[in-house]
């Protein structure tokens, strides 16, 4: 009996997992098709009978990308911008959260209830005032014009605040009573303790901050200034288009958020769902 | 007892200056205060004139900017389309994500950790890239589907070029990117749900569809409600694939509000019927949230 149910179950787990392969299969194919694209010559990528193995697999393409000087200018502007946006929003939204968690003044709640609509409203709607403000601080077309706007995160600080809700007053009283100034309460006792939150809106801003693309657009003009977004899409406007080339290019886009993303997996899943339902 | 620990708590409330919170709140208020509330009341003010950007004189022209609007074939062709995406998506993307995460649920499966990854990696990528890689998978004479529907002897449809087809094609790219995050949310809202509930319902007889649809389902409620108002706000903003993949196109069949705002603005500069499609948007997105906000009770959640 106990034998016939284990075989029940066997069998019952065999069937799902293959239906869980066949739609991890689904998932995965595009990016096996990116990759697979950028190790073709481009005399193969449209040719029938299409191969998933290239037939004379080549590294041209990533040579050309490396060597590529708006590729690596793209490349690192995308790192700068997306490392000041995360430094700058994880200290602007630790303030802000710890000010909205452990202090009670006055219009605290309209502050809240401000931030909680602000966490709905995308950048979408303000792109054209937020251009003609940018352009009127004399900022368009420039590092600050990616950067600023995204500085302020109104769910960073949300997070914040429901994280430090929940740690207990006392340590923080206890430093008070010693003496402690305010801002050096926040840097040595608060910090420290929220590294846990920090890290999970560390890992969602960069990756957010990685992949904006409406906003550059918007916000930047010159060659120099252009995120990997942009230097992608660039490829959509040339006529004689290298294929192989822009899925090369599109895999090295790629690949630092993936890397980031196996190994901060943890913090990104519980980011995602932490304190948005109970 | 309880006397002394409230004067001992004033006490210590006393060691700070009033002024200290909004110190700290200062560098996200005034920031956010000159780059997201000012421009959204501006927006506003804005959609009451017409504009041509640069040195231009702003001339007010009260509620005609919404007149044209409402008469405007690329608007409300934009406005139908933005509800159709929603519509759409939502109405397979909630069974989708449900199912997979009541698979991912399932207490005796393997390797559960592994295909929770693979499920929703595709949302890390750039929507700039997928909608490249999808540009080359249904081209529709080089690109894998067509060779696939070549194989079996069918001719495969240029889905991009198709005023039918062209919606869908754009739903499916939006479904393959983030139903595996939805997924996770419901997984959190699966893995809410206290054990002993099913206990009980199992010593009651209940069955798996029972238990199902009697358990399970209400008690997914709140995670539905945060699911569904995520989920439409993020598709009302659909901009990347049609603006990249079709330019909303063919004709304006995939015209969506937001990229019909960023062409009445950035392309024929009329910039004050552009803040007049920002601020339909703005509404639309506001009664979502307020919607949210009354469901969930989150007004409450401020008494701490």
């Amino acid at each position: 009996m106990a034998v016939s149910k284990r075989a029940g179950t066997m069998a019952k787990s065999l069937l799902l997992l293959l239906v869980l392969v066949v739609i991890g299969f689904f998932i995965l194919i595009p990016f096996f098709w990116m990759l697979s694209l950028s190790f073709k010559k481009l005399s193969e990528i449209f040719v029938f009978p299409l191969k998933l193995i290239p037939r004379y697999p080549t590294v041209e393409n990533y040579k050309e990308t490396f060597i590529n000087l708006a590729f690596i200018r793209s490349f690192l502007n995308s790192i700068l911008v997306a490392c000041a946006i995360t430094a700058g929003s994880i200290i602007v939204s630790a303030m802000a959260g710890y000010a909205l968690a452990k202090y009670r003044f006055r219009f605290r709640n309209t502050i809240l209830l401000i931030i909680i609509i602000g966490i709905m409203i995308p950048i979408h709607v303000v792109v054209i005032p937020l251009f003609l403000q940018m352009n009127r601080l004399g900022l368009i077309n420039s590092y600050f014009a990616l950067i600023l706007p995204f500085i302020v995160s109104p769910w960073g600080v949300f997070l914040v605040r429901q994280f430090l809700v929940d740690i207990p007053n006392d340590l923080i009283d206890a430093a008070r009573i010693d003496g402690a100034r305010e801002f050096r309460i926040f840097w040595s006792v608060v910090l420290p303790l929220s590294r846990p939150v920090m890290a999970v809106l560390a890992v969602i801003t960069f990756l957010n901050a990685w992949n904006e693309f409406l906003w550059p657009v918007v916000a930047v003009r010159d060659e120099h200034l252009r995120t990997l977004p942009l230097y992608i899409a660039g490829f959509f406007r040339l006529f004689n288009v290298n294929y192989s080339e822009m899925m090369a290019s599109a895999f090295m886009a790629t690949l630092p958020v993936l890397v980031i993303f196996f190994i901060l997996q943890k913090q990104f899943v519980s980011g995602l769902t932490y304190g948005s339902f109970k | 007892m309880a006397k002394r620990i409230e004067r001992e708590k004033r006490f210590v409330r006393n060691l700070y200056p009033g002024y200290t919170p909004f110190l700290f709140l200062a560098p996200f208020l005034l920031i956010y205060a000159v780059l997201w509330l000012w421009p959204i009341v501006f927006s506003l003010f804005l959609s009451l004139n017409r504009w041509s950007g640069g040195g231009a004189p702003l001339r007010f022209v009260g509620l005609k900017n919404y007149i044209f609007l409402f008469g405007d074939k690329d608007f409300q062709a934009s406005l139908l389309n933005t509800l159709y995406f929603c519509g759409g998506f939502l109405a397979i993307m909630l069974p989708l994500a449900l199912f997979l995460a009541l698979l991912l649920n399932i207490a005796f499966l393997r390797l559960k950790g592994l295909f929770r990854s693979v499920f929703f990696s595709p949302v890390v990528m750039s929507k700039v890239v997928v909608a490249m890689i999808f540009f080359l998978i249904l081209d529709d004479r080089g690109g894998l589907l067509a060779f696939m529907f070549d194989k079996v002897g069918l001719t495969f449809p240029n889905l991009l070029a198709s005023k039918r087809l062209v919606m869908p094609t754009i739903i499916s790219l939006s479904l393959w990117r983030t139903t595996g995050v939805y997924m996770l949310f419901f997984l959190a809202g699966l893995q809410g749900i206290s054990p002993e509930i099913y206990e009980a319902a199992r010593m009651d007889g209940a069955n798996n569809l029972q238990t199902f649809l009697y358990i399970t389902l209400p008690q997914l409620r709140n995670a539905a409600i945060f699911i569904v108002t995520i989920a439409l706000i993020n598709s009302i903003n659909i901009f990347d694939s049609p603006y990249l993949l079709t330019g909303g196109g063919p004709g304006n069949a995939s015209m969506t509000l937001a990229l019909n705002l960023f062409r009445q603005s950035f392309t024929h500069y009329r910039f004050g019927i552009g803040a007049g499609v920002s601020a339909v948007l703005l509404v639309i997105i506001l009664i979502f949230t307020l919607f949210f906000l009354k469901v969930t009770g989150a007004f409450k959640m401020e008494e701490s």
